[in-house]
């Protein structure tokens, strides 16, 4: 253990010393927290009367409990699923190659692993519950510090609970083939899409009784069988609002600790096939990594065979747009959820139908834009192992980058003005419904344009091979803030003058602006680019 | 056997204090995973691997200290400087003022200068013979090396060469696998060929040539070639 002790403090050590020393990483990371230091500090200097935070009343117990409860819960079904297939207990190639021929014993190598995953887990919620609680405990004055010690604990204990059940199925169907790890994770799936169905059951029960959604949701999340069918997660929920500790909440957190302790037993009991499955997944997923530092590119039959032309649109860099397509619609587990949570949104928003205008319903295909270009990402972000090759393709900077970028805009387009269809025909006429209609034609792809180069950006400044992410993920989300804030502020002052067509126009001119700097700023960045001085 | 394929199959053979053995075969023939079967990362599904009269599958860690394991891609941990990732394997291997051993191995293998660099801004060569100084930090009695010689200049090939022929006189024992038979036949004192994860030769090179009926100045090359000839 003195070893491991050593390499863990050491590895630390350096990698903080390396981080700091790269000001790609402090620049924005400082810019980031001045950012949001100064309007934590505003809120926290600023003496809010009290009669203006009643109007404001911060979450009840009530409802914030349904809400952690749901979040923990799909956590935890989320890493079962993935661990049925993938293995969770990854170690790198340096630990495979000195740790497990070394005399040391695989339960200690294991444990060491678990460990800093438990480290890792702890300090990246701390960070998260920390933040969010204290922005509340500002804004409503409440007391942050026994709060932050129930929360954190409540989703620490849990997410452990959930890490020691994903290692278990992990290393006990290590062994088995990848189709009958395939069909267990399938056959697994059957288990939440009870779970959620007992759920509609019992939100239509409360519904069809005159409850609000919203409402239903949140009295179905706290009905007695969907909590114990979920304990360990309901029990995690009740500790994280608990703000004070009662014997209630002290049982709670000892059966999670007890839960927790038990599976870390279990996953260090199963040991079989552990080094080798382990070191099968890890020279596969550290090759292809080192693969790509090294700018190595895998030329692939079925790569070539979708390098077709796409005659009416030109020849040259329009295999991209082939290429992704195909990619695209092969890749099926990106597809599949991203138009089911679109259909789910929809839904969602047409339940409350008699609360929506049409105007309101423009603003959810904004964010549906928002979250499929998050999800389908048939660009460079997909593609930047194989950028060597597109390199190649005699054709121009501007037609690469725009043939790349293609497809998720098309498909966000696609599902957009599907949604605004149904949406047009759904909603009752009004004066400025066809303005709108008009205006959504033009915007929806503008804006998706926006976001996808934004994000292909963020790509290429930060290669995740050889970047972390958390700071260009940031860094990205503030830059589509900083480009379309301008568009808001100007669409409302318009808006407010009474005048929101002129208004429309002028957003539209400005995100058209934006767009082609964007764009000529993607183009530029993909000719300079090279992965190795990333 | 691992996810259905038989890697390795009804594969025996004993290493002596003092050799140095070779173990050669064609691409996929199975020596990697000997070689890992040997120092306990890949379970074999029957057999048995003795390590000094210890059982490895039942005293894998007093096994495993006598052990040392050079792979063929060398992996080392890039966030720690030379000097410190060889104090970790010294503490791994519970080794006892390790201070003179790791200047000794650093100055023979010309990584002294470099002891304070982190192993990233490393060459792959230098990652190459940090590694073999690892596996050479705590004195082994049985040194494996899976092609240890790819990426390192020839002052590093002939260090490693003599201290391998060094090792063998003082009596601990060497398992070399590789396709540089040149390099076999210049130190391995006996060599074992297996091709499908099946013995097909042992023994020394005149042995062997006895066996593929070679005539007796015949190199291990042209050896191998015969022996492993698939038959029309």
């Amino acid at each position: 253990m003195r070893a491991l002790l050593y390499l863990n403090v050491r590895l630390l050590k350096n990698n903080v010393i390396a981080t700091l020393k790269n000001p790609k990483q402090v620049v924005p990371a400082l810019f980031i927290l001045t950012l949001f230091a100064f309007p934590l500090a505003t809120l926290y200097t600023l003496d809010m009367p009290q009669p203006q935070i009643q109007q404001f009343p911060p979450y009840t117990t009530e409802t914030v409990k349904p809400i952690i409860f749901s979040f923990l819960t799909f956590v935890t079904w989320m890493t079962v699923l993935h661990s049925a297939t993938k293995n969770t207990l990854v170690f790198s190639l340096s630990e495979v190659d000195f740790l497990f021929p070394s005399p040391l014993k695989r339960k200690t190598i294991l444990l060491n692993r678990i460990l800093i995953n438990y480290v890792k887990i702890a300090s990246q919620y701390l960070g998260i519950t920390a933040f969010m609680l204290f922005i509340f405990s500002i804004i409503y004055k409440f007391s942050f510090w026994p709060r932050i010690l129930f929360l954190w604990l409540a989703i620490f204990l849990s997410m452990v609970f959930a890490s020691n059940l994903g290692g278990l199925i992990s290393l006990v169907s290590s062994h088995l083939s990848e189709l009958k790890r395939s069909r267990n994770r399938r056959m697994l799936m059957i288990i939440p899409v009870l779970f959620l169905g007992i759920i509609a059951v019992y939100t239509y029960q409360y519904i069809s009784e005159g409850t609000p959604l919203v409402e239903a949701v949140v009295k179905a999340l706290n009905s007695s069988l969907v909590r114990t069918l979920m304990y360990p997660m309901a029990a995690a929920s009740d500790v994280a609002v608990a703000w004070h500790l009662t014997v209630d909440a002290g049982l709670k957190i000892v059966f999670l600790a007890v839960l927790c302790v038990v599976t870390l037993w279990g996953v260090l009991s199963v040991e079989a096939h552990f080094y080798e499955a382990s070191e099968a997944t890890s020279r596969e997923l550290w090759e292809s990594v080192q693969k790509m530092r090294r700018q190595e590119v895998v030329v692939s039959e079925s790569f070539v065979k979708r390098m077709r032309k796409i005659t009416p649109f030109g020849r040259g860099a329009t295999v991209l747009i082939w290429k992704n397509l195909v990619g695209m619609v092969r890749d099926i587990r990106t597809l599949l959820p991203t138009i089911f949570m679109a259909m789910f949104l929809f839904v969602l928003m047409l339940i409350r139908e008699g609360e929506f205008e049409f105007f309101s319903a423009l603003f959810f295909l904004f964010f549906l834009i928002f979250i499929t270009t998050g999800y389908i990402r048939w660009d460079f972000r997909e593609d930047l192992r194989r950028i060597e090759i597109i390199k190649l393709i005699p054709d121009s900077h501007f037609r690469i980058v725009l043939s790349e970028i293609a497809v998720p805009v098309m498909f966000s387009t696609g599902v957009s003005y599907l949604f605004l269809a149904v949406s047009f025909l759904v909603f009752p006429g009004s004066e400025s419904k066809t303005f709108l209609t008009g205006f959504s034609v033009v915007a929806l792809p503008l804006f998706s344009m926006i976001m996808v180069t934004i994000s292909n950006l963020s790509t290429l400044y930060y290669p995740p091979q050889t970047n972390n992410q958390v700071v260009p993920g940031i860094l990205s989300m503030m830059v589509t803030m900083m480009v379309l804030s301008p568009s808001l502020f100007l669409g409302l002052m318009f808006f407010v003058i009474g005048k929101m067509y002129i208004g429309l126009l002028v957003v539209l001119g400005l995100n058209i602006g934006a767009a082609l700097v964007l764009l000529k700023l993607l183009t530029r960045k993909y000719r300079l680019f090279d992965l190795t001085s990333s | 056997m691992y996810k259905n394929v038989t890697a390795v199959d009804d594969l025996s053979f004993t290493v002596y204090d003092g050799e140095i053995f070779g173990l050669v075969g064609p691409n996929g023939a199975g020596k990697t995973t000997t070689l890992k079967c040997i120092c306990g990362v890949a379970l074999p599904t029957q057999g048995l691997v003795l390590i000094d009269d210890y059982n490895l599958f039942e005293n894998e860690q007093q096994a495993k200290k006598l052990l040392a394991f050079v792979p063929e891609t060398p992996n080392p941990y890039e966030i720690l400087t030379v000097v410190e990732h060889m104090k970790f394997i010294s503490l791994l291997y519970s080794v006892e003022n390790p201070a003179p051993k790791i200047e000794e191995l650093l100055k023979a293998f010309e990584l002294y200068d470099k002891r304070n660099d982190l192993v990233n801004s490393l060459s792959k060569g230098m990652k190459q013979k940090l590694t073999i100084c690892c596996a050479l930090v705590h004195d082994p009695k049985i040194l494996l090396l899976d092609e240890p010689l790819i990426g390192i200049d020839p002052r590093g090939s002939r260090t490693l060469k003599d201290m391998l022929i060094q090792r063998a006189r003082q009596g601990k024992s060497v398992i070399i696998s590789s396709h540089m038979l040149y390099l076999v036949e210049e130190l391995c004192h006996r060599i074992l060929i297996i091709d499908h994860g099946k013995k097909i030769a042992e023994g020394s090179l005149e042995d062997i040539r006895k066996e593929a009926l070679a005539s007796s100045d015949a190199s291990l090359e042209e050896v191998f070639l015969k022996i492993t000839e698939e038959p029309p």
